[in-house]
Formats: C-alpha cells, sequence, structure tokens
C-alpha cells in the first residue's frame, strides 16, 4: 500500500465519522417506522408518501421562491454595494465596517431582533404606520413572508459584498487603467472586464447563499413560527415539526434525506448555469 | 563523640519537632472541633423566618424555639442541617416541630447510602419549580450531601425530553417535573417510575409524614386501570378567570352597566356564588356575561380592552382548546353521580382534553363523526368565541402573542379587564414590581356556555404539576428522596405562601395560608369553592404529546387563515382523527 493511501485516511476517517455513518443512520430509519408503535420495515412508503403531502410541496414551492426573491436582490445589490465602496475613502471604510455587522450576528439574534421590530410599537411597524401603511407580518401572509426576504436581505448582502471586495481587491487593474484610457465607460468597464474577473467569488458566494436560504430555519422561526397560518413554513420548519415534535421519525427521515438531495441537486444546477455547463470554474 | 553528639541534636529535633507538631495540632483540633455548644447555638440563633410573600412584601414570623441539647459528632453534619432547616421552615408548616425535625432528620438519615451522587432533575421554569430550586435544592444538599443538576426549559421542552426519554429508553433525567398531560403517557408506555409499586418496595425511602392521603387531586396523576400514583404532586395551579376586581366594583362602572345591560355588574367569584346559592345557571359566570363585561370595558381610546388572548401559532393552540375552552364550554361528560369531577381520571362518553370519544377504554376519535364533540355544537360555539368574539375586545397585538405572554400580559399591560381560560400560576408576577395592577385584580371561576352546561361537567382544568422518576433512571432512590423532599408535608405551606400553589389539604385547611388570600388575590377562596368543579386530563390520553402538535398545527392554521368556525373545528377535529387512523390508535382498546 502506498503512503497516500496512509496519508488519506485520517481524511478518510473523518468523513466517515462526520457524513457517512449518520447517512447510513438516516437512510436505515427512513425505510422503517422507527420508534412507532409498530416498528416495522416499510421500504420506500415513507418517500411515496413525502412526495403526495400537499405541505412538503407547498413548503417546497415555498423554499424555492424565498431562495430566488433573496438571490435576485442579494446579489445585485451586494455587488453594488462592492463597487461602491471599492473607490478609497474614509467614509466607505467606516461603511463597510457597520454593513459587516449584521454578517456577524446569529440568525436567531436576527430573528428576535426583527421580531421585535415587526411587533406592536416595533421600530418597523412604526416606520410603515407613520408612512401611512397597514403593516401586520402576524396577520397577512404576504407582508410575513416579505419581511423574511427582507430580513435575510439585512443580514447576507454584507457577505457578498465581501466577497466581491475581496475580488475586486486582488484583481489585476491594468486593463481597467487600459480601458479608460481607450475611453470605455463605467458599465463597459464592469461587464466586460470587472464582472469576468469576479466570476469564481461570484460563483462561490452565489452558491453558498443558495444552500442557505434553502435551508432556512432559525430566523423565519423565531419571527413567523411558519404563521400566519402555514404561509412560511418552509421545509426545514416541516421537518422539525415531523420529527422532533411528533417524532415520527421514519417519515422524519425520508423527508429530511429528499430535502438534502433538492439543496445538493439545486446547488448543482446553479453551478452548471454559473460556469455555462463546465461545472468548474 | 562528634557522630553521637549529632545523633543526639538530630535526636533532640525529631522530639522537639513531634511536641511541636502535637501541640499546634492539637490546637487546630480544639478549634475546630465543633461542639454540643454550637448545636444549640444553631437552633436557638433562628429563630425568625423572612417570607417574601406573592405581594412583595415580607413578613417576619416568630418561630418556637428547639433546643435539643444532644451530643453530636461531625458525622451528624446531616442532622444538624436538618435542624437548621426546620428553624428556617419556623411554624410555616402544618407539622408540629417535633414531627418537622423526625421529617427532615429522615431525609438525611436515609440518604446516608447515596451521599456524593448526583441527580439530574429537568422541569418547567415556572416560578414554584424556580423557587423549589433556590430554596428548597440547597437544604436538599445540605441535609442529604447529594448533589442536584438543575435544568429549566419550556413546557414543550419537558415533553419533547418525556418523548426522547421513552424513544430511547435512555434515562436522560432522572426526575422530571411535569404537567399532569403528561400522566397517560408516562403511565402507558411505562417510562415513568410507578410510585406506588416503588414505595411498596422501599418503604425505608418514604418518610414518616409523607400522607398521601393529604395530595388532592392525586388521581388525576394516576394509571386508570389500578389507581397508582405516577408523579408525586408538586403545585398546582387551579383554572379560572383573573379580573380587574377595581375595576368591576367602581360604583360609577357598575352604574353604567347597569344602564347599558340592564343586569347588575358583579365580579364573576360573585356571579358565581349567586348561582350556588340561586341553583340557576342563568345567575353563574356565563359567556354571555363575560361577552358583556370584555365589550363594556373595551374603550381602545383610553388604551382600555376586555380581554387579551395569545393567537400566535405555537403549542397552546393546541392545549388552550384541550385545557381551556373545551372545559368552559363543557365538551366533556359529566363526572358519574356521587362524584366531583376532581376525583376522576376520565369521563365517558366524551372526555378532556377535546371532546375525545373514549367509551370502555376504547378509542374512537374527537369528530362528530367519530363520537367526539370538537366540532359538534359545542365545539363550534368554542371556536366562533375564540377566534372572532375575543379578538373584537383585544388589542391586535394578541395576534402576535401566545397563550405565556397573554398570562403575563394581563398583569404586566395592566390595561385588560379580564382573561380567560387563565392558569393561575402567576399570582407571584402580578403581585410582583413588574406588574401595574398589584393589589387590583383577582381570581374567580372560568365562565360557562349556559347552553351546553351541565353539573358534574368538568368546570376548568385542574393543572397539577409532579415529580416523575424516569423508569431508565439508573438513581431511582435518589430521585425518589428528591421528590419526596420536594413535596414534602414540612415545605408546602411555605413553598404556597409564597407562590399560592398548594398541593395538599393540610395546606389549604392552615389558618396562615387562608389568611394570604387576599395576597393571593382570592385564591384560596377559588380553591375552597370551586375546585372541585375541576378535572385533569384523562389519564388515558396517553397519546398526549404526540397528538398535541397536530393539535396546535391546525388550531394555528385556522386562526391565522381566519377560517369561520364549522371549518376550523372541522379542521381540527379531522386532522386529529386521521393522525389517530394513520397510527393504529383508531379503536385502540387500552384496557
Amino acid at each position: 500500500m502506498s503512503k497516500t493511501v496512509y496519508l488519506l485516511l485520517p481524511a478518510f476517517l473523518v468523513v466517515l465519522g462526520v457524513g457517512l455513518i449518520p447517512t447510513i443512520s438516516l437512510i436505515n430509519y427512513s425505510v422503517q417506522t422507527p420508534f412507532a408503535e409498530v416498528e416495522k420495515f416499510v421500504g420506500l412508503e415513507n418517500f411515496r408518501k413525502v412526495f403526495v403531502d400537499t405541505r412538503v410541496i407547498d413548503a417546497f414551492q415555498r423554499n424555492i421562491i424565498f431562495s430566488a426573491l433573496a438571490l435576485a436582490i442579494e446579489i445585485p445589490f451586494g455587488i453594488g454595494l462592492a463597487l461602491i465602496l471599492y473607490e478609497k475613502g474614509k467614509l466607505n471604510t467606516l461603511i463597510s465596517m457597520i454593513i459587516t455587522i449584521p454578517v456577524l450576528i446569529p440568525p436567531i439574534t436576527i430573528g428576535l431582533l426583527w421580531r421585535l421590530m415587526a411587533r406592536e410599537n416595533g421600530t418597523l411597524r412604526n416606520l410603515m404606520n407613520f408612512l401611512g401603511l397597514y403593516y401586520d407580518p402576524y396577520r397577512v401572509p404576504e407582508q410575513a413572508f416579505g419581511t423574511i426576504v427582507a430580513m435575510d436581505v439585512w443580514h447576507w448582502t454584507a457577505l457578498i459584498c465581501l466577497v466581491v471586495s475581496a475580488g475586486l481587491a486582488g484583481m489585476d487593474k491594468s486593463p481597467v487603467l487600459s480601458a479608460k484610457t481607450e475611453g470605455a465607460t463605467r458599465w463597459q468597464i464592469f461587464r466586460h472586464i470587472e464582472l469576468p474577473a469576479l466570476s469564481f467569488p461570484l460563483v462561490f458566494v452565489s452558491l453558498l447563499r443558495l444552500i442557505d436560504t434553502l435551508k432556512i430555519y432559525d430566523e423565519a422561526t423565531v419571527l413567523t413560527m411558519g404563521g400566519p397560518g402555514q404561509t412560511t413554513e418552509f421545509l426545514s420548519l416541516y421537518v422539525k415539526k415531523t420529527a422532533i415534535d411528533q417524532f415520527i421519525v421514519g417519515y422524519g427521515a425520508a423527508l429530511s434525506l429528499i430535502y438534502n438531495l433538492t439543496v445538493l441537486l439545486l446547488a448543482w444546477l446553479l453551478l452548471i448555469v454559473m460556469t455555462k455547463g463546465k461545472g468548474v470554474v | 563523640m562528634s557522630g553521637e553528639s549529632t545523633s543526639r541534636r538530630d535526636m533532640l529535633k525529631i522530639v522537639g519537632g513531634a511536641a511541636g507538631g502535637l501541640i499546634v495540632g492539637g490546637a487546630i483540633g480544639y478549634l475546630a472541633k465543633p461542639s454540643e455548644t454550637a448545636t444549640t447555638t444553631v437552633t436557638n440563633t433562628v429563630t425568625k423566618t423572612e417570607t417574601t410573600t406573592a405581594t412583595g412584601t415580607t413578613t417576619t414570623t416568630t418561630t418556637p424555639t428547639t433546643t435539643t441539647p444532644t451530643t453530636t459528632s461531625p458525622a451528624d453534619q446531616y442532622t444538624l442541617a436538618a435542624r437548621e432547616c426546620a428553624a428556617w421552615v419556623g411554624n410555616e408548616t402544618p407539622l408540629t416541630q417535633a414531627q418537622l425535625i423526625q421529617e427532615l432528620e429522615f431525609f438525611a438519615k436515609a440518604s446516608a447510602p447515596y451521599r456524593g451522587k448526583t441527580v439530574l432533575i429537568m422541569y418547567e421554569a415556572i416560578p414554584p419549580a424556580e423557587w423549589e430550586e433556590k430554596n428548597l435544592g440547597p437544604w436538599f444538599e445540605k441535609i442529604t450531601g447529594i448533589k442536584i443538576k438543575w435544568e429549566s426549559m419550556s413546557n414543550f421542552e419537558t415533553i419533547l425530553k418525556s418523548i426522547e426519554d421513552q424513544k430511547t429508553q435512555g434515562g436522560i433525567f432522572d426526575a422530571i417535573g411535569s404537567d399532569q398531560d403528561m400522566n397517560g403517557f408516562y403511565t402507558w408506555y411505562k417510562s415513568g417510575l410507578d410510585m406506588t409499586e416503588f414505595m411498596k418496595a422501599h418503604p425505608e425511602l418514604v418518610p414518616p409524614y409523607f400522607d398521601l392521603e393529604d395530595f388532592y387531586a392525586r388521581a388525576t396523576y394516576s394509571d386508570w386501570r389500578n389507581g397508582h400514583l405516577m408523579a408525586l404532586l408538586a403545585y398546582n395551579a387551579p383554572h379560572g378567570t383573573v379580573y380587574r376586581k377595581d375595576w368591576f366594583t367602581d360604583p360609577a362602572e357598575k352604574a353604567a352597566f347597569k344602564a347599558k345591560y340592564g343586569y347588575d355588574l358583579k365580579t364573576p367569584m360573585e356571579y358565581y356564588m349567586d348561582a350556588q346559592k340561586s341553583g340557576k345557571i342563568d345567575d353563574d359566570w356565563t359567556t354571555d356575561k363575560a361577552r358583556d363585561c370584555m365589550e363594556f370595558f373595551t374603550r381602545p381610546e383610553k388604551n382600555m380592552y376586555g380581554t387579551v388572548t395569545g393567537l400566535r401559532a405555537g403549542d397552546h393552540m393546541g392545549w388552550w382548546t384541550g385545557d381551556g375552552f373545551d372545559d368552559v364550554f363543557q365538551l366533556a361528560s359529566p363526572a358519574p353521580a356521587g362524584k366531583d369531577p376532581i376525583e376522576c381520571t376520565g369521563f365517558e362518553p366524551n372526555t378532556t382534553p377535546w371532546g375525545m370519544h373514549i367509551e370502555k377504554n376504547v378509542y374512537y376519535g374527537f369528530s362528530k363523526a367519530n363520537g367526539g364533540t370538537l366540532n359538534g355544537d359545542a365545539g363550534v360555539a368554542m371556536y366562533d368565541y375564540w377566534f372572532k368574539t375575543i379578538p373584537k375586545y383585544a388589542p391586535d397585538k394578541v395576534w402576535q402573542m401566545d397563550a405565556v405572554e397573554a398570562h403575563t400580559g394581563f398583569f404586566t399591560d395592566g390595561n385588560y379587564a379580564l382573561f380567560f381560560p387563565h392558569y393561575c400560576w402567576f399570582t407571584s408576577t402580578g403581585q410582583g414590581p413588574d406588574s401595574k395592577i398589584p393589589g387590583k385584580f383577582e381570581y374567580g371561576p372560568i365562565p360557562v356556555a349556559k347552553q351546553f352546561y351541565q353539573k358534574g361537567k368538568p368546570r376548568g382544568y385542574i393543572d397539577p404539576s409532579g415529580w416523575v422518576i424516569s423508569n431508565y433512571s439508573k438513581n431511582k432512590e435518589i430521585a425518589f428522596l428528591f421528590c419526596t423532599f420536594m413535596v414534602s408535608k414540612a415545605f408546602d405551606l411555605k413553598k404556597s405562601l409564597a407562590n399560592g400553589v398548594p398541593i395538599r389539604w393540610s395546606t389549604i385547611q392552615h389558618p396562615l395560608f387562608a389568611a394570604k388570600d387576599k395576597d393571593l388575590a382570592g385564591l384560596v377562596t377559588l380553591m375552597k369553592t370551586q375546585m372541585k368543579e375541576q378535572t385533569g386530563t384523562d389519564a388515558r390520553m396517553v397519546i398526549y404529546p404526540l397528538i398535541l402538535p397536530i393539535a396546535a398545527d391546525a388550531g394555528a392554521r385556522a386562526a391565522q387563515q381566519g377560517l369561520p368556525p364549522k371549518e376550523a373545528a372541522d379542521l381540527q377535529a379531522g386532522e386529529m382523527d386521521k393522525w389517530l387512523v394513520d397510527n393504529g390508535w383508531y379503536k385502540k382498546d387500552l384496557s
């Protein structure tokens, strides 16, 4: 056996411990009814139930819409901010520091913060009232959903900005200077020089954010607990309700596996689209 | 010579060192020795007990001096601690001083084989349990030498922990402070220790003044098949209406009310007492009168509201229709003739919670189609009242509140006329520094819907929490000592004077407790007059923690989607029945 195998062994053992064994356990649970009144092997029955469960379908659609909206706002906004802040200046440094703060706050705290702001006499509610708008995310589903999107944008746009800024900082400046000398517009410089140069960080941060938004749990749960009704119930919350609250472990395991594979699949699709079919940057 | 001389010098050093060591050691030993005088000093000096009552005031009680001039040794530190604790309790116990000392010294002796061990305790973070942790916990450790590891959590987390313990059989806690709703679960799955059997097997661990008969409502926390006790009851909060006594008794308000509604404005307790005298439901505190009162006191321009509730998604959206409004709308069947609801473990054919149809221990369901009452006329009226009537007289923020926030909000907002179904756990909050209405509120019974009223039906959920020992615990003996200590007759009165949650008849009937009625906002009167009509969750509700999330989920959806009452009732009953069928409980025989 070559030395390479021995060198890879620790990594293999770590992966086995943290990834493979839990996944195998999950697969094992998903084809049974563990901890139920009657524990039995049910084959793919739990998976069949997942595909006909209307709450799963609704939650999945919600997840997709949420991810699409969040990314559609956060990515352009993050790039724009990075381009503005790229210009040297004391004020820009200060702004960069301030906008980074939300990234450092744990999601559970963000949820609580927004819950307090959205409540009666909360900052957000008062602001909306001041503008003459009726705002009650605990009664109006669209407002609840919109508030969660806004919360995510507020929380994570700075991350995109930071990653893009790092890309800009590491970029070779000479093509930009040449383009400016040739009289290129700001848009032309961005479109043909900066954006291609930023492709790697952009793909990386987009994938990261897609995976994060598909997994959304803490903020939304603290803010709305899936309500009003089930209008902000995402897949993660439904998995939690099923597997933990109701202790239907077999079905919960099947749902978790499908959820996991869906996130992987969507992330892979995004990668393919963003890299124009190459799959690598 | 020189060698001999050195040897002698060395010898002198050794002898001198030894003598010096003996003198110093003896002096230290003498000073450190616990003397008989020290014992007497302890028991004589702690003669005053300060008790912080629910009103936040502090009373000083002079206790009878107990001098027991016995010879003690350092090994008796646990006995000394027991006597010190007896002095701390003072006369706030129905036991005589001799009995009190006997009871506490029992723990010092019985714990001898377990000293140095640790007991893992989980509990719902409610004021009386926190009081136990702060006050009784240190005494337990001092008297027994057993360490306590406390973990406090929400009610729902205690449920999840209990399920986890049962499913994994892991003994993840030694004892858990758990709601009575969970009784059936612990019983059916045998995940809770059968206390009756345990006491038979370990009579040496049963304290001398345990007095099982002294616990009331113990039927509600027992096995329906044999009456065996499944928990040691720790505290109880009756169910009721909390209201602003100052508003209800204001002469100007009374006159205005009479002019508007044509009958006298009285407090809920006064209405109830009137009905007790006349025997007429029309005189009672009914949902119609409650609606009139809520409407009358709703004056948003003055920031006054008729009531408050919680309509945010959460587990309360399930249990409030199972342990609350269902009793207001009388979804259950009456107790058998000659019995009060408090003595029953369940009702047939419809029981609590959710008006489920259980007949001869066979599960049928919640919906009308399966013989249940959840979506029958009473059930529909219940949803109509909760989702449509109550929000009319409450601020909009009830949609963002849960039940616990509504309970504390009644006191901390201070602008609501009344609130039901109210669990009287929060007296100390109401009388405490954060309350805007200390001394201005009072408790009465829950109202009843007169169209569904029948004498003998449960009227209120008596909420006796108790200490349950995990059947999978490896420290059952220690856990049992812990639980019996917490519920000892030595402490129940003292605990109740601070928190108003007695679990023993001897406390309820004690003059010191009766004298606290005003401080406890009429809780003693409520207990003495109406509590016998209240009951717990049916012992046969073994699926309680599993069906609760289904009920809560459907309840939240129904409320927040603004479904009409009939559809809301159909949704909740239908979802719960479906769960019964899907999980093999439909027509299951629990005999």
